[in-house]
């Protein structure tokens, strides 16, 4: 094969033949880059040539602005489109066999369904719909199909009979106390939760990779301390914490979103660790070890990819607790009450439970469909793309 | 190593790391403005004395003058001392204030904890016995049902149905009932079952993921040969290994839930547990008070991974302690 | 576009010079105004600068717009005084007097850089009623004048800590052409203008504040000059405040006072210095069966008559609350919630009954002149073992040597300022005022709680406050003898508190009140249960657990038509503001402060549809707000009814 020119084994010259030498770069991170640039630089003509009151697309004509966050979510979605969905379309093969083991699994396809809603709906959505507005006469609509005692709305947008007030197609879930329309609040916080879903996810991914791969690899004494600090790290009350800083120092979506990342990389660090260290301990590392291959290299050539399928399933069941844990400080008060959170929905709508329950119920059952479809979406993918946990029953 | 002399270890450091954490509590504490200085300032106005020199007289009288170090010092005595000074927001001693929480708190997770530990890897490792069959799914879908539904969301659905619709439970909990009456057992019973829902979830998966790679290990193939009763295969040889890696997610994920869902549920149900006191001392600004349910807090998190690893090398005879 | 840049400038700068010609010195300060606006806006209509002229009248509004005229008694956000137009008009007024360009880019107000003016208004963080009303106000806002307004919640006591509050500094201002020095700076008025709190902030509905309907001279903490004891807005008046109030002062009768408040709340009226919103009634629902709660402001003034279904001792009654106590010391609790847990088990000096007037309870008040007032303790009253009875030294010692004295906090303090106690017999004493009062007991200065001097003598002599506020005997009310209606027999910290009767309750044998007062009270127990979730209290009431619990408005229909709750409105005294913050920390949309400004004040008020607010947050059960004082008090200017 390709060792015909040299006589000996350990005389190859390997980055003529692998494409993962340092500087080169594979066509993922060159589309990476390419769709990042346009990115940067619409952030900082945003951040610094435009007021802070005009909208962002302004000089198109568009009245739409992003924020800080916005960005930071469009660059997790690029990151998640080259390097996660791009690699599957690359390797037909393996794609194939990943999805012929997932669907086994009938709960978790329907899941992935559910997501792909939230996922389109929370990136579309906004575009179409226009933002909720507060209209007082029009509170407590019920959703079409039901009705309610007609003293609860202070009018009626559907017909009245017998004393019931009717819901109607124009608000199908009803709406809130300060009249907005649930379903627009809905699919609102749809983006939301993909903001925190996603970007929280990547800042975890991101260090607790580094750190565990890391640590795993090194051994010795650097091990040692670097897994001293995560015990500090896991070791502080989160929760507290978290809502130490932030009822101390105030603060909104992005501010939970940065300070939660920082508290809950440990333990993806840790199990990642693990997870490495039997990898570390394969032949195959041993072997590329041999043939030269540097630290860098055997990382993320050999490591990562091996542990990946683990990395991503421990990074889906991350992901609802996120969702649940913004949804709980919302529900405590904590939370950015301008922003539309399914969790901001509840905790508004909780006092009214008795005569206006769809203000709860609908974003509490979307948020449980949610938490739970990425609990059977990780669980389904442990279970393809980890063959050593498969049963025989099937 | 040795035994004794790798748990004198984990001690030592577990005693650093809350150190480290008491310190980090008390920068940030002290990086804001403290309120009790502010509120001797407003009583002098209203005197008419002169606020500035109440603020120091205020600031002496809480040793505020003192230099950072001298202040970290005695923050740091007075903690491992247990004086943990006064509570504004409650009028008590901040170490009065926790035990009586704490004593609420614990007529509900205890049983909590009691539940999930039992029939969480029970129910585990019977929904891996039966792997995909519709037991295994049924068994799933409640555990993921308990773990996906937010704890405040089905806590205040279920007090809507049980307690005002049917009147089955009492709305407001009422602290004078004794503890191990019947009446207890009734006001507690949702609040228990709604967490132990979501608590079990985690446990199942976990003990369900792990035993299930033990299922199919050879030495259960040997064990079936040997006509070892199917019960004791997997009560003696199963769940011993399932336990090991069981643990640590086990204490992790009470100790993560206990901080989180032990607040909301209390914040629904009106108990008035140690999160309700964490957050009111919040709110009030109470800073002795929080400070105090903060390091409460932190000692059993320590406390807690502290255990885990010591379970963690008791149960698997594999590592060896001069690996790590 | 960019050729309206040139031309609008040169255009205004053409209409302002001719206009500044053309002004009649003569006419009143608001015709002035009135002129400039309409000859300002007619000429950049012509010019087409004016933006969008939508239909609806856009241009036809501009020219007619300028037709405000303001009577005495202004009432804005209704009728006339209310809408686009009325609140433009008030706004482009405000422009004039600014030495800043702001001004009305189309639909929206722009600052001098031609930025749309972004404020922020801030509510109750966890308040529905908060929440809609702040969000109404952003929406009213946007629409009629044009501003962005951004909503922010936060909780009550950082805002009051980090916002509402500074430090006292002092410092001198001139208000009026005229030097005031601010000699007694506090913290809710720590100084002129210059002097803030730590944060900025706009606006905010956080705080409602008292308007003192029983007395209205209670108000000069809020209106007397600009250095008075309450301004955390900093708000200087511009009508002759400190006279007006020395006037109502010298009032010897209330038919006097009431004559010299007429022109001071028109004055408030006009100059909002708050923009006033509503009065909202406090909507309680109780128990079907409960003989005594009535829809007045003095309700609940005889519980001690009030049972349930028959007249006799039996039951329990209990109540739940949303906010927890932080203290039941009474010397130093500020809490209303708390001071009614302290009631249950400890009277005070005196009440009012459903007529307004003046019961006597553990003291009867009497004077001749208004300045020096006689105060006859009864002499039934006990505290428990080892204190024995209740005399005037009590009474004296507790004014002279904790509420007069400099080095104890406590919370009546600032009610003795100036007040000169004596004791003149056993169970006499008398306290001269500065000047004059024939309301004082109205304005509740002169309400005490009886506490046994033998307690607090040891602490008065190490001068330890913090030994007086952690006391157990004053914590948990072990002292009160036969002081009061009920014995606390336990306060759970985190739950609330119990109660028991008390046999031996002074009330019982005394002359004055209702007859049922000699058995009173009428209920074996009482609690008070702290329950911080809305729904669950109102579950309570529903199933009777609870015998009464505050009803948010927009139930009320529902809960009317309820068997088993009986539903009745009560009168506060609260109103329902925005205070707008006229200190250098306010008005961060630009330079300036255009709140600072009494058109632009009244261009808020004018904006916001006070009907719609009613109607839409409160389901009609409020009324509308104009000046300082409920439409119910005697001292409401009933001629411009």
């Amino acid at each position: 094969m390709a060792t015909e020119d040299s006589e000996r084994f350990d005389q190859v010259d390997w980055s003529d033949f692998s494409r993962s030498g340092r500087f080169d770069l594979s066509i993922n991170s060159i589309g990476m880059l390419l769709t990042t640039l346009p990115l940067v630089l619409l952030g900082v003509y945003d951040w610094q040539f435009t007021g802070q009151r005009t909208p962002t697309f302004e000089f198109i004509g568009l009245d739409r602005g992003l924020e800080t966050i916005d960005f930071v979510f469009i660059f997790t979605l690029f990151l998640a489109f080259w390097y996660l969905a791009l690699p599957l379309y690359q390797n037909p093969r393996m794609t194939r066999y990943y999805w012929k083991e997932f669907k086994r699994n009938r709960p978790a396809v329907v899941s992935l369904g559910w997501l792909g809603i939230v996922f389109v709906g929370g990136l579309v959505g906004p575009l179409a719909m226009s933002a909720p507005q507060q209209e007082l006469l029009i509170a407590y609509q019920p959703p079409v199909f039901t009705s309610v005692v007609d003293t609860t709305p202070a009018t009626c947008v559907g017909e009245v009979m017998n004393g019931r007030c009717y819901g109607t197609w124009q608000h199908p879930l009803g709406t809130t106390q300060g009249g907005k329309d649930v379903f627009t609040m809905i699919v609102y916080g749809m983006t939301i939760s993909m903001q925190i879903a996603f970007i929280t996810t990547t800042i975890v991914a991101t260090i607790g990779i580094s750190f565990g791969t890391l640590s795993a690899y090194a051994g010795g004494w650097i091990d040692e301390i670097m897994m001293r600090f995560v015990d500090i790290i896991l070791s502080f009350p989160t929760f507290v914490m978290f809502l130490l800083i932030l009822y101390i120092y105030g603060g909104g979506l992005g501010m939970f979103i940065v300070v939660f990342s920082l508290f809950a990389w440990g333990g993806t660090a840790r199990y990642i660790r693990s997870k490495s260290l039997s990898v570390s301990e394969e032949e195959f590392i041993k072997a590329s070890r041999i043939s030269g291959a540097s630290t860098y290299q055997v990382i993320r050539g050999h490591v990562v990819p091996n542990a990946a399928s683990s990395i991503i399933t421990n990074l889906t069941l991350l992901i609802p607790g996120f969702l649940l844990f913004e949804a709980q400080l919302a529900f405590l008060g904590i939370g950015d009450s301008t922003v539309p959170s399914w969790g901001q929905l509840i905790s508004a709508g909780r006092s009214d439970l008795s005569f206006a329950p769809w203000i709860v119920l609908a974003p509490g059952i979307v948020l449980f469909l949610t938490i739970l479809a990425f609990n059977f979406l990780g669980d389904a993918l442990l279970d393809a793309l980890n063959p050593e946990a498969e049963a025989e029953n099937a | 190593m040795g035994f004794g002399r790798y748990v004198g270890a984990r001690v030592l450091w577990a005693a650093v790391v809350s150190l480290i954490i008491v310190t980090v509590t008390f920068l940030l504490i002290s990086a804001s403005p403290n309120p009790a200085v502010q509120r001797a300032a407003t009583q002098a106005a209203l005197q008419g004395g002169d606020p500035a020199t109440a603020a120091e007289r205020a600031r002496e009288l809480r040793g505020l003058n003192e230099p950072l170090h001298v202040r970290y010092f005695d923050f740091v005595r007075s903690i491992y001392t247990l004086d943990w000074g006064w509570s504004v927001s409650r009028s008590q001693p901040v170490m009065e204030a926790v035990t009586q929480a704490l004593y609420y708190t614990a007529q509900y997770s205890i049983p909590w904890t009691i539940l999930t530990v039992i029939l969480g890897p029970l129910v585990g490792v019977y929904s891996a016995a039966n792997m995909y069959s519709w037991k295994d799914h049924a068994a799933t879908g409640f555990a993921f049902f308990g773990y996906a539904i937010p704890n405040f969301f089905f806590g205040i659905v279920l007090l809507l149905i049980f307690g005002v619709w049917l009147e089955w439970i009492p709305i407001t909990y009422n602290t004078d009932v004794a503890v191990f009456s019947v009446e207890n057992a009734i006001q507690l019973a949702v609040p228990v079952f709604v967490l132990v829902t979501g608590s079990i979830g985690a446990v199942m998966r976990v003990s369900r993921n792990e035993s299930a790679e033990f299922q199919n290990a050879d030495f259960m193939k040997t064990a079936k040969a040997k006509g070892v009763s199917p019960l004791r295969a997997y009560a003696y040889h199963v769940m011993r290994p399932t336990l090991v890696p069981l643990s640590t997610t086990l204490v992790g994920q009470l100790l993560a839930l206990f901080l989180g869902a032990s607040l909301l549920v209390e914040v629904v149900f009106a108990i008035p547990g140690l999160g309700r006191l964490t957050y009111e001392a919040l709110l009030a600004q109470d800073m002795s008070l929080v400070l105090g349910t903060t390091l409460f807090f932190t000692f059993v998190a320590v406390i807690g991974n502290l255990l885990e690893d010591l379970v963690f090398t008791v149960l698997d005879p594999r590592i060896s302690f001069d690996d790590r | 576009m960019s050729l309206k840049f040139f031309i609008c400038p040169l255009v205004l700068l053409v209409v302002l010079w001719r206009n500044i010609e053309d002004r009649d010195d003569s006419r009143h300060v608001g015709r002035r105004q009135w002129l400039s606006a309409l000859g300002l806006a007619g000429a950049v209509t012509l010019a087409g600068c004016s933006g969008n002229d939508d239909g609806g009248g856009g241009g036809s509004d501009n020219s007619g717009s300028g037709e405000i005229e303001l009577p005495d008694f202004p009432r804005f956000g209704v009728d006339d005084l209310y809408g686009p137009d009325a609140a433009r008009t008030l706004a482009r007024r405000a422009f004039e007097q600014s030495e800043y360009d702001y001004s009305f880019d189309g639909d929206a107000m722009v600052t001098p850089e031609s930025d749309q003016v972004e404020i922020d208004i801030y509510h109750s963080a966890g308040q529905e009623t908060s929440q809609l009303t702040a969000d109404f106000i952003a929406q009213e806002l946007g629409q009629n004048l044009g501003i962005n307004v951004t909503v922010e919640a936060i909780d009550g006591t950082r805002f009051n800590n980090e916002y509402w509050t500074g430090e006292p500094q002092g410092g001198t201002d001139t208000v009026n052409g005229e030097e005031v020095t601010w000699e007694n700076p506090t913290p809710q008025n720590p100084g002129p203008r210059s002097v803030t709190s730590n944060e900025a902030w706009d606006m905010s509905i956080v705080f409602g504040l008292n308007t003192y309907p029983l007395n209205p001279l209670t108000n000069e903490a809020f209106f007397d000059g600009a250095n008075p004891f309450y301004n955390p807005v900093g708000y200087y008046p511009q009508f002759d405040a400190q006279g007006l109030f020395e006037e109502a002062r010298q009032a010897t009768s209330v038919e006097e006072l009431r004559e010299s408040f007429v022109e001071i709340f028109e004055n408030l009226a006009y100059e909002q210095p708050y923009i006033t919103l509503l009065f909202s009634d406090d909507i309680i629902g109780y128990n079907p069966e409960l003989e005594g709660p009535i829809e007045n402001f003095s309700n609940g003034w005889d519980f001690p008559a009030w049972y349930e279904g028959e007249p006799n001792v039996s039951g329990s009654y209990d109540t739940v609350t949303s906010a927890r106590f932080t203290t039941l010391n009474p010397l130093f609790n500020t809490e209303d919630g708390a001071g009614d847990a302290i009631a249950r088990a400890l009277d005070q000096g005196y009440t009012f009954d459903e007529n307004q007037d003046y019961f006597p309870l553990l003291y009867n008040m009497s004077t001749e002149d208004g300045e020096v007032w006689t105060f006859d303790v009864r002499e039934s009253l006990q505290f428990s073992e080892p204190y024995g009875q209740v005399t005037a030294e009590d009474f004296v010692y507790l004014v002279r040597e904790l509420h007069q004295a400099d080095w104890a906090p406590t919370a009546a303090s600032s009610s003795w300022d100036g007040v000169t106690v004596e004791q003149t017999g056993e169970f006499q004493f008398e306290a001269t005022l500065e000047s004059s009062n024939i309301l004082w007991p109205k304005t509740y200065d002169p309400l005490l709680y009886p506490i046994p001097r033998d307690l607090v003598e040891p602490y008065v002599e190490e001068e330890d406050v913090e030994g007086l506020q952690q006391d157990e005997e004053l914590l948990e009310l072990q002292f009160t003898g036969n002081l009061g209606a009920y014995e606390l027999t336990a306060w759970n910290r985190g739950s609330g508190t119990e109660y028991v009767r008390n046999d031996e309750y002074y009330l019982r044998d005394i002359d004055e009140g209702p007859d049922l007062f000699s058995e009173g009270p009428l209920f074996e127990e009482a609690s008070i249960s702290v329950v911080g979730e809305q729904a669950s209290r109102l579950g309570a009431l529903e199933t009777g657990e609870a015998d009464s619990a505050a009803i948010p408005p927009e139930q009320y229909e529902s809960y009317d038509q309820d068997d088993s709750v009986t539903v009745r409105q009560v009168p506060t005294p609260y109103n329902t503001i925005i205070s707008v913050n006229q200190r250098a920390n306010g008005w961060n949309a630009g330079p300036g402060n255009l709140f600072q400004l009494v058109p632009f004040r009244q261009a808020l008020a004018a904006a916001i549809s006070k009907q719609d607010l009613i109607d839409g947050v409160y389901r009609g059960l409020a009324s509308p707000h104009f000046t300082w004082q409920p439409r119910w008090s005697e001292f409401y200017p009933e001629t411009d009814e």
